[in-house]
């Protein structure tokens, strides 16, 4: 890549200016758009409207839809069951406002606004509720519950009336009928309410896929322990991407209810996978490719329609043909068509014209002293260990993997762990960064306990065992109940009904006393930190098995290590409001700055994947500096490299701990490394510390030659190392 | 024996090796050498049938067998033990040893006699024959793959990384197996980071840089070779 | 009647329907353990068992004796179906799998000649004098011979500038878009108004006693469809647990599960085992389908599928997917859960009930009941 121009984005002016610009244009063009789609609305006839309401709609739920499977990687397939959810639920709204305060006539614009507001929170509520438990499963499971919970939700629906007499008003397998029977929807949705209810969702998802949390997101579809380690809360972006989600197909819902007649099989698992495959043959994590996609498909069917009736072929050939488009498609092109790409008119231009590539952040300038030293300097003046281990042990299963491990890291040293494949040293670094939870022992970083039992406080057990109970009482009830109702017709005599009811009950109470048992024990301690969180206090690592976003470019990496220190929000984000513009320069210089002191800037806009091993390698080294650490872990830095990169690794692992004023704990196997760079080392073996002390003690000690170091190599070692 | 002439391999848009030549003559040890990337996986990779070549040929005796797939050229004779160990976690180490002779299903009595000859080169692994894989040491599992190469009765034996995370004195002991493996007849290409201890037993070297082939000679000139001591020796 | 003959009697019908449950879930949990996908595929492989059952009863041996319809019935179906499996993977999934090559050519070829003869062929008919069933052969071959040619042309061309797939999602949507081909060729071919049919002689109820503790006995009345459905299920099955635990065919499936690449250096035709797991499976799924409805009449129509195959793949889940063993249980569990909740008060909630106990399992047990947990390597 060759050398540009300074970029002049960062100037304050230009933020200004960019700012106001962006948003005027865009203000005008939707204007522009809304009025334009309210004349072609009565241009058109019925059948065409309706095509072009559930465009719409479908570019609402597969952009969505997006956020969750394609940004985040997550894999839904139950989004339609939200959109039941905002469809029932805003029906409901105008349907009460008809009934209680429009006197009978059709409710006007602003009951619209109130109902899609409501039916989207609702729908989003049901995303909180769906996805905290959920989200904490991984990939096809997640999958598997969302398809449950939307079939739930269809069935629950369906089956109204015999929930509770209230609900009969939403008129089961029928459809929406009112409590009359014979009640319609009134279709409020008009051609100007959707254009701009897209385009808002198109630019809210555009912002947010260009900022710190759409990094954030991305990098969980990347590598979701690698985010984690980069301070980014994992369970707590992905329960955000899915309410979010699930509030616009809550929206997306409204409006669809105020445009068709519908009923619940109109929500079900085909209707879920139907947004799916627009996802995917848009691209998934591109939002004009979806957008596209979704228009594309949901017109489609429709066009078809003649041909086939022309052919004089049977309705079902239609789908026949869909289907094999769908096959085609997925073995010609599986990423889908813009993979993750976006549709943009820069991008057509620059296609077309042949004109270059606009390089961003590519200039390569000097890397000056002063960069690198922004980083704020810590204090190292008390003499208290850094890092400290206690008693540390780890069983898995029956396995004691890491067992009584005592260590402690000078604050500024330069630490090293070694020890046979197998000895529990990448356990180890596990435990120092949440990974695994020791079962026994503490670890404290900084005077602050990280890691081991901490009593939790009486108000928080009392309030789980309240919740514990409680549940495992209704489930109780329920199973009572379904097995009590399945026999009671058949009882003979009243002492067996008795019994039942006794049995019915005795269920409950057994499941409720056996879940205040295990919630009063299990919840005895805090629960442990999450990776994440020891990011947030200063520990940050690197992998054995290097584990970079690989999918996002070298920049956007280092970008993510800056996460765990945002102050802009998730809102701010979606808006690009000043703030977001601010500290994005600042994230971005402070990326640059980073690079450029490694020398690698020059392919800051290439993917990570792309990059060659040692780049690799330094990379990960640059992206766990940029969340600041006090304490780096390094996981077999050297592994794969060639002695003489191995001695640029050397003094470069020293410089940076210099440099930066960090402690460094290292895992490596080359011995000449291990023993030139390290001050301290520990040697582990069978998951115990047999050894530690400066390099020379190591290499003398019989316990370690015997177990790992074996005659031989302390021969070449001493030879070479004196 | 074996002869590989002007290889090509892409991953994509990525050239993983270009236009790369080795031979392996019987009753050799023979090592490449080289960085990590530089191509040494993806040629083994590409010899058992695993990555297909996007030019080139690959002869064994002969004959081409390049356009096989992997499984067809295990039953002529090429075994691998592949980076990472990949033994079958699940399964036993018994079980593990019979699928590495999947190929000689028929005969069961000379199984058993090629089970013990492993089980006399890894003794560590008849106590634990009836252990799942998964729950062995790092260098226990590197041997469960060597010998679970062994049992396909490999006319050429490829390694790939054996030393890779082991502890040193491990790493001797494997490398004095593989000496050994070969005094029995086997044929090794042997790929390694560790330079020092491949050029140490093997016969001849290749050296690796960036998908191509830049040096190929005895093993011993390679060790007093200076571009070589100071790559990959760090001397 | 008393409260604890309905139990029971309940449970039995719970394992009744369970077991068919079971005979489909081994599939999805089999192809799964090897593709690590959702064959969603084979809920409508089922819905072809179901056909060919029904047209082998009902038209090819309407007259002969019940033992003997059942019997072809069961064998035509598992082998049509097992067919139609391994023709699945090969037109599918392992090009996408593998990238398209020429060696795909054939199963192209054939797919195309199959409609080209429904429709050419059905046009020709009416314009020729040979018999009907001549002219749909010489179609068919001609057409294949020609769309051979073609196809390996183009396959040739197309496999130097594609690359196989990694993406799990695209395998997913293939699966679906095998899915919609089959059940809506199947609307097209057999009607959408539903089938249903059932061998004679085998709706007469046995009643069965138990001697109780208390006095008398308990009578519970099994059909005798539902004692062979439910035999055939459980012989089917542990002829599969077998093979897969204690065979070389097995071993070799598990490999290619654990690590599909150092299951090729053992020398084990991966894509042979692949096909192999996809005949098994859509065989069981096959038998589900005529078992089910020819022996209890239960209608169907091309649908039939999704609702079916979604529970199927809920049991296998909730057994812990990849497991053969919790396939079985977790379906046994499911068909109970289900035939409880349709007898009690919640009834018209029974559909759902698979999905709340799924969720609950794995809330508690995220890798499903028998499922292992493989810690993720930092």
């Amino acid at each position: 890549m060759t050398n540009h121009s300074a970029t002049p984005v960062n100037t304050t002016a230009g933020i200004a200016n960019r700012y106001w610009q962006k948003r005027i244009s865009f203000l005008l063009f939707a204007i522009i758009m809304i009025l334009l789609s309210s004349v072609i609305e009565h241009r058109l006839n019925d059948y065409a409207v309706n095509i072009v309401r559930l465009c719409g709609i479908s570019v609402l739920m597969a952009v969505s839809l997006n956020i969750v499977n394609g940004l985040t990687g997550q894999f839904s397939i139950g989004h339609a069951g939200f959109m039941a959810v905002g469809a029932y639920v805003g029906a409901s709204v105008t349907y009460f406002a008809e009934m209680r305060y429009t006197h009978q006539a059709t409710p006007g614009f602003g009951w619209m606004l109130t109902a899609m507001m409501i039916g989207g929170l609702a729908a989003a509520l049901f995303g909180l509720i769906v996805g905290v438990p959920s989200l904490r499963l991984q990939g096809d499971y997640l999958a598997i519950v969302t398809l449950g919970f939307g079939e739930i939700i269809r069935v629950l629906i369906t089956n109204c009336s015999s929930i509770s007499n209230s609900l009969a008003y939403l008129g089961g397998a029928s459809g929406f009928t009112g409590a009359s029977g014979a009640y319609s929807v009134p279709h409020l949705t008009s051609f100007g309410l959707l254009t701009a209810t897209v385009l808002i969702l198109l630019v809210l998802t555009r912002n947010l896929k260009a900022s710190q949390h759409g990094l954030a997101f991305m990098a969980i579809r990347e590598d979701e322990t690698a985010a984690a380690a980069m301070g980014i809360n994992t369970t707590g972006t992905k329960v955000t991407a899915f309410v979010l989600s699930a509030f616009w197909a809550g929206i997306a819902g409204v409006l669809f209810a105020h445009a068709v007649y519908f009923v619940p099989l109109s929500f079900g698992f085909i209707a879920s996978m139907n947004y799916v495959i627009m996802v995917v043959l848009g691209g998934s994590g591109s939002i004009t490719g979806t957008a596209l996609a979704a228009v594309i498909l949901t017109a489609l069917p429709e066009m078809l329609k003649p041909l086939q009736q022309q052919a004089g072929l049977a309705d079902p050939y239609r789908q026949v043909i869909f289907a094999l488009l769908l096959i085609v498609m997925m073995l010609l092109r599986p990423e889908g068509v813009f993979g993750r790409g976006e549709l943009s008119l820069a991008g057509i231009r620059r296609r077309v014209l042949g004109a270059p590539k606009d390089n961003e952040h590519g200039s390569d300038r000097p890397a000056s002293e002063g960069d690198a030293r922004s980083v704020p300097v810590r204090s190292r003046t008390d003499d208290a260990p850094l890092l400290s281990l206690q008693n540390v042990t780890r069983r898995f299963g029956g396995l004691v993997a890491v067992g009584d491990v005592e260590l402690d890291v000078k604050r500024g040293s330069l630490t090293g762990l070694i020890g046979p494949n197998g000895a529990g040293k990448t356990t180890v670094f596990n435990l120092l960064t949440g990974v695994y939870a020791p079962s026994d022992g503490t670890v404290t970083y900084n005077g602050n306990l990280l890691a081991g039992a901490v009593p939790a406080s009486t108000a928080s057990r009392a309030s789980w065992l309240i919740v514990d109970t409680a549940t495992a009482l209704l489930a109780g009830l329920i199973i009572g109940r379904i097995v009590s109702t399945s026999i009671v017709p058949y009882a003979a005599t009243t002492s067996a009904h008795t019994l039942i009811h006794v049995v019915e009950y005795g269920i409950a109470l057994v499941a409720a006393a056996a879940a205040a048992i295990i919630s009063f024990k299990a919840r005895r301690f805090k629960p442990p930190r999450r990776p994440h969180q020891f990011a947030s206090v200063g520990v940050s690592r690197t992998f054995q098995n290097i584990r970079l976003f690989g999918g996002l470019t070298v920049m956007e990496n280092v970008c993510v290590g800056s996460f765990v220190r945002r102050k802009a929000n998730l809102v701010d984000s979606m808006l690009h409001t000043r703030r977001y513009y601010r500290e994005e320069a600042e994230v971005r210089e402070n990326a640059r700055n980073l690079l450029s002191r490694f020398g690698l800037l020059n392919s800051a806009n290439e993917l990570a994947s792309s990059l060659p091993y040692g780049d690799q390698r330094r990379l990960e080294i640059v992206r766990a500096l940029a969340t600041k650490p006090g304490l780096l872990l390094l996981d077999e830095p050297a592994a794969g490299m060639n002695p003489q990169e191995k001695l640029s690794l050397m003094s470069l692992i020293r410089q940076v701990r210099d440099e930066f004023e960090l402690t460094i704990v290292l895992i490596e196997h080359d011995m000449k490394l291990v023993m030139g760079v390290c001050e301290h080392i520990y040697v582990l073996d069978y998951g115990r510390i047999i050894a530690s002390g400066t390099p020379t003690e190591v290499r003398s000690n019989p316990a370690v030659i015997s177990a790992y170091l074996g005659e031989e190599q302390v021969a070449t070692t001493a030879g070479e190392g004196a | 024996m074996l002869k590989v002439t002007d290889l090509s391999v892409s991953y994509g848009a990525i050239k993983a090796l270009n236009s790369v030549s080795l031979e392996v003559q019987k009753g050799e040890i023979v090592t490449m050498i080289g960085a990590n990337g530089a191509g040494k996986s993806t040629t083994i990779r590409t010899i058992s049938g695993l990555v297909k070549p996007q030019s080139g040929t690959i002869e064994l005796d002969g004959k081409p067998i390049h356009t096989l797939p992997p499984h067809q050229i295990v039953h002529l004779g090429i075994s691998q033990s592949p980076e990472g160990r990949r033994v079958f976690s699940t399964m036993t180490v018994h079980e593990n040893l019979q699928l590495g002779a999947y190929t000689r299903r028929g005969s069961r009595s000379s199984v058993l006699e090629d089970m013990d000859r492993v089980f006399s080169l890894f003794p560590r692994l008849k106590e634990r024959e009836r252990q799942v894989a998964g729950t062995l040491s790092g260098g226990e599992q590197q041997m469960l793959a060597m010998g679970r190469a062994l049992m396909a009765r490999p006319t050429l034996l490829m390694l790939d990384e054996p030393s890779l995370g082991l502890a040193p004195f491990l790493v001797q002991t494997i490398f004095k197996i593989i000496q050994e493996i070969n005094e029995q007849g086997t044929t090794v290409l042997l790929v390694e980071q560790n330079a020092h201890q491949a050029l140490r037993v093997a016969h001849r070297g290749y050296v690796l840089e960036t998908g191509q082939v830049t040096m190929s000679d005895n093993a011993a000139n390679l060790m007093t070779d200076d571009g070589v001591r100071r790559a990959y020796l760090g001397e | 009647m008393n409260a604890l003959q309905i139990l029971l009697q309940q449970t039995v019908n719970g394992i009744q329907i369970g077991s068919v449950y079971a005979l489909i879930a081994v599939g999805y949990t089999m192809v799964y353990g090897v593709l690590k996908f959702i064959n969603f595929a084979h809920g409508d492989v089922y819905m072809v068992g179901a056909y060919t059952g029904f047209f082998t009863i009902t038209a090819i041996l309407a007259s002969r004796a019940p033992v003997f319809q059942g019997a072809c019935a069961l064998i035509l179906a598992m082998v049509a179906c097992s067919m139609l499996g391994l023709f699945i993977e090969r037109l599918a999934y392992r090009p996408l799998r593998n990238g398209i090559q020429a060696s795909d050519a054939p199963a192209w070829a054939i797919f195309w000649s199959l409609y080209v003869t429904l429709f050419l062929g059905g046009w020709l008919v009416n314009r020729s004098v040979l018999p009907a069933g001549l002219v749909y052969v010489a179609t068919f071959a001609v057409s294949v011979g020609v769309m051979y040619v073609v196809m390996r042309r183009l396959f040739t061309t197309l496999s130097r500038r594609l690359k196989p797939s990694t993406d799990r999602l695209s395998a997913l949507i293939t699966a679906i878009g095998v899915s919609l081909l089959l059940e809506n060729q199947g609307a097209a071919s057999f009607g959408v108004t539903p089938r249903a049919a059932q061998i004679h002689g085998v709706n007469g109820g046995k009643d069965l006693y138990l001697p109780t503790i208390v006095a008398g006995h308990i009578k519970l009345s099994v059909g005798v469809g539902q004692i062979i459905v439910l035999a055939a299920a459980l012989l089917l099955t542990a002829v599969l647990v077998y093979t897969v635990r204690f065979t070389a065919t097995g071993r070799s499936i598990r490999a290619v599960s654990l690590d599909r690449d150092a299951a090729a250096l053992m020398g084990i035709p991966t894509d042979r085992v692949i096909a192999m797991t996809f005949l098994i499976g859509s065989a069981l799924a096959g038998a589900a389908g005529m078992l089910n409805h020819m022996l209890t009449g239960i209608p169907f129509d091309s649908n039939i599928g999704i609702a079916l195959g979604l529970k199927a793949f809920v049991a296998a889940v909730l057994g812990g997917i990849g497991s053969i063993e919790g396939a079985v249980l977790g379906a046994l569990l499911m068909g109970i859960a289900e035939t409880f909740t349709s007898g009690s008060a919640f009834s018209p909630f029974k559909d759902a009930v698979a999905f709340v106990i799924l969720i609950v399992v794995l809330l508690f047990k995220p890798t499903g009941l028998m499922g292992r947990y493989a810690p993720e390597k930092v």
